[in-house]
């Protein structure tokens, strides 16, 4: 729980509204010209690397008190040339909107919607063992076949499970590792004794009061 | 005794050789934050409203609110249990509690869970909590009456089964006194009772279980609490818990009465809830929906018709205002969407006419309806009377001289009030009400000293039982007051009057008032001025 928790402890619904819409006109400037997976490569490695790395350029960029032009000028400098057009105007126009703080929100969903429009899914899985190739390739194919969608593996490890996996897709989770079966056991025996002795008392306790 | 582990031992096996790997699928979503009995959740993307849903630690809570990018969910439970970045799981199903005959008796929480110490609640049967109100045409109009044991009430504001009458005043004029005196009437009546606590301390909770017990009503009575100290989401379910119970009485064709202890408490938690959630506040900041809150409640006290089984909810709501202020948004909703109100009045608590009806402004809108022959013919224009009576005597305070008949008239009013006079605990049989209404409005106490009206109705009464038994009998049996019975009657008070001296019967009445009289201390003044 708590290794996959991190990420989503960011997630912020006001500015992921926002991202989404940011991200839908990135991906429609970048089909036109035909750079797609380049720019979506590009705008995360420039919020997991870079601004990862260097939290004090990131903001600097989301600063209001650092004016829109000065903040155009720093990106031409450091990014002319190396980045994608597309994707350096699309900077400036976030920019321009005094949106910069969203662009986590934006990278997270560039890479959904892109998934979403070319049939990909995002399948998590978690083994309380590390998979090897073989058993991932063969899980990818088959989560494929059944979902009728292109299946992008997450792999994870939590040796919390026991044994088996869970597979999450969406927001539906199928469940199918031992420590969960345990704890249903676990459940439904307590349930059924605890009805059994409302149910008959005597039946459990032997006449002899010794 | 001793437990047979052999026994045990086999139910586990059975329990495990039947045990299915099936594997489990689930809808999740991740707690984006939590406090305050509520939670915003992102993901959940198939929930529905009022679904279930359940935490890490077990606890579980309701979609409240489902919005663009996140569900609100109100958390029933623990809440500091649980974090942000929790997996929570919607279950799929409706909020439900255990209903039957065993929870008869009980005291619970308002999920069900007993608090009272006596096990677990002992039945298979769930109704869920937001049930909707029977239809029209699964009703039929108010008929039979449910006795209060309350003179005043009886006579002047009579109430129905299936009717909802609002009890109204502010705090320590007797407004629990009322439903607990309801309640501890119906001991032969075969009526289920359901005592809902909200936002109540729990020791005020804990003096009406006492006095339940005390008079033998817990055998009919569930008492479900949510108490001041449990978070805002319970109190908002606890009304609709109760009702859930009381229904399963109503549709198997019994009759339920349920006493909301008090809904303002309920309206309260409720609007913390909505501004947690960042519903648009109203007036009073109360949301938009408060009203619908309260009416759906309500609607679901009913009357159902023979073909369902003719059973039946009553409630008495209760509310408490401020200052008497009727005005205020809660009352008026809850007075509108009621069958009437008895409106009690702190003045007239101190005066020391208790229960402190205020009878100008109190009413029942079923009326003689809801009222035995008998009744409705003795105290038919009690309520005018009274009135006009308070009317005179404002008049007569202004100390000009008056002439005999209206010199009368105030005299009888004076005598009247005093013999609406009730103590606490002690609810009367309607027959015996009868008569003693008949006694006041046929000027049979105009002779009697103001100070003896109610020693004299005890020894009244005592004289009725022990002598005229049969008199009682047949007002209960027939239910109207015949010529021949009337005649009989006044033969009856002849009799009494002639032999009556004082020191007959030992005084029964007067411990009455000190129950509540020794919270005066911390009330503020009641105002003066005389209210018509």
């Amino acid at each position: 729980m708590a290794d996959n928790a991190q990420p989503d402890l960011a997630y912020d619904s006001d500015r992921q509204q926002l991202g989404d819409v940011y991200a839908r006109a990135l991906l429609g400037a970048a089909t036109s010209s035909d750079s797609i997976e380049e720019v979506i490569a590009q705008t995360e490695s420039l919020c997991q690397d870079l601004f990862a790395s260097n939290p004090k350029l990131k903001e600097l960029f989301e600063s209001p008190r650092i004016s829109h032009l000065e903040k155009e000028q720093m990106l031409d400098k450091a990014f002319h040339g190396r980045m994608e057009t597309t994707l350096l105007n699309f900077l400036k126009v976030v920019s321009r909107h005094g949106r910069m703080d969203c662009l986590p929100a934006i990278e997270h969903s560039l890479r959904e919607q892109y998934n979403a429009i070319h049939g990909r899914v995002k399948v998590e899985v978690t083994s309380a063992t590390a998979l090897d190739d073989e058993t991932r390739e063969l899980m990818a194919s088959q989560l494929s076949s059944s979902l009728q969608q292109q299946v992008e593996l997450v792999v994870k490890v939590n040796p919390d499970l026991i044994g088996g996996t869970i597979v999450r897709i969406g927001d539906t989770v199928y469940d199918g590792s031992v420590a969960n079966r345990l704890a249903k056991i676990k459940h439904e025996t307590r349930a059924r004794t605890t009805m059994e002795f409302q149910q008959a008392t005597e039946r459990f306790t032997s006449a002899e009061t010794s | 005794m001793k437990f047979n582990a052999d026994e045990i031992a086999s139910v586990l096996q059975q329990e495990i050789e039947q045990y299915e790997s099936q594997l489990d699928v689930r809808e999740v979503g991740t707690v984006l934050e939590v406090g305050d009995g509520i939670a915003r959740v992102y993901g959940l993307s198939g929930v529905m409203a009022s679904e279930m849903v359940e935490f890490p630690s077990g606890v579980q809570g309701l979609a409240f609110n489902l919005e663009e990018n996140s569900v609100g969910v109100i958390i029933l439970g623990d809440y500091l249990e649980i974090q942000e970045g929790d997996e929570v799981k919607a279950l799929g199903r409706l909020l439900s509690v255990p209903v039957g005959e065993a929870v008869i008796g009980r005291v619970l929480d308002p999920l069900g869970n007993p608090i009272d110490g006596k096990g677990p609640v002992d039945t298979n049967e769930r109704r869920i909590v937001e049930a909707m109100a029977p239809g029209v045409a699964a009703r039929q109009p108010v008929s039979e009456p449910l006795q209060t044991g309350l003179k005043a009430v009886d006579s002047m504001t009579p109430i129905g089964r299936g009717q909802r009458e609002l009890i109204i005043g502010d705090r320590k004029t007797g407004k629990t006194a009322i439903g607990l005196d309801t309640i501890l009437n119906q001991k032969d009546s075969g009526v289920k009772c359901f005592y809902v606590a909200i936002g109540q301390k729990d020791s005020s909770v804990a003096g009406v279980i006492k006095i339940l017990e005390d008079h033998g009503a817990m055998d009919y009575t569930t008492v479900i609490i949510s108490g001041a100290s449990t978070p805002a989401p319970l109190q908002y379910v606890a009304p609709y818990a109760g009702t859930s119970m009381a229904e399963y009485f109503m549709y198997k064709g019994e009759h339920a009465l349920i006493v909301y202890d008090d809904l303002s408490k309920q309206a309260a938690a409720y609007r913390e809830l909505s501004l947690l959630m960042r519903r648009p506040p109203g007036r009073e900041a109360y949301p938009g929906d408060v009203f619908y809150c309260h009416s759906r409640l309500l609607e679901r006290s009913a009357k159902l018709n023979d073909k369902l089984g003719g059973g039946s909810i009553t409630s008495l709501p209760i509310i408490e205002t401020l200052e008497g202020e009727v005005a205020a948004y809660i009352p008026t909703n809850v007075i509108s969407i009621t069958d009437g109100q008895i409106y009690l009045q702190p003045d007239l608590f101190f005066a020391g006419i208790r229960p402190a009806m205020n009878v100008g402004i109190s009413v029942s809108r079923v009326g003689g309806a809801a009222q035995i022959k008998a009744m409705k013919n003795v105290a038919g224009g009690l309520r005018l009377d009274l009135a006009s009576f308070r009317e005179l005597e404002a008049f007569a305070q202004l100390g000009t001289d008056l002439d005999a008949a209206t010199q009368g008239q105030l005299d009888r009013g004076y005598r009247m009030v005093e013999l609406l006079k009730q103590s606490q605990y002690q609810p009367m049989p309607v027959a015996e009400q009868v008569l003693m209404i008949y006694v006041g409005t046929r000027g049979y106490l105009d002779d009697v000293e103001l100070p003896d009206v109610q020693p004299w109705e005890a020894r009244f009464l005592t004289f009725i039982r022990d002598h005229k038994a049969d008199l009682l009998a047949e007002i209960v049996d027939t239910g109207a007051l015949s010529d021949e019975l009337e005649a009989q009657l006044v033969a009856a008070i002849e009799q009494f009057k002639s032999a009556d001296s004082p020191a007959i019967a030992a005084v029964e009445t007067d411990d009455a008032e000190q129950d509540e009289a020794t919270t005066v201390d911390d009330q503020e003044q009641p105002a003066a001025t005389e209210e018509s």
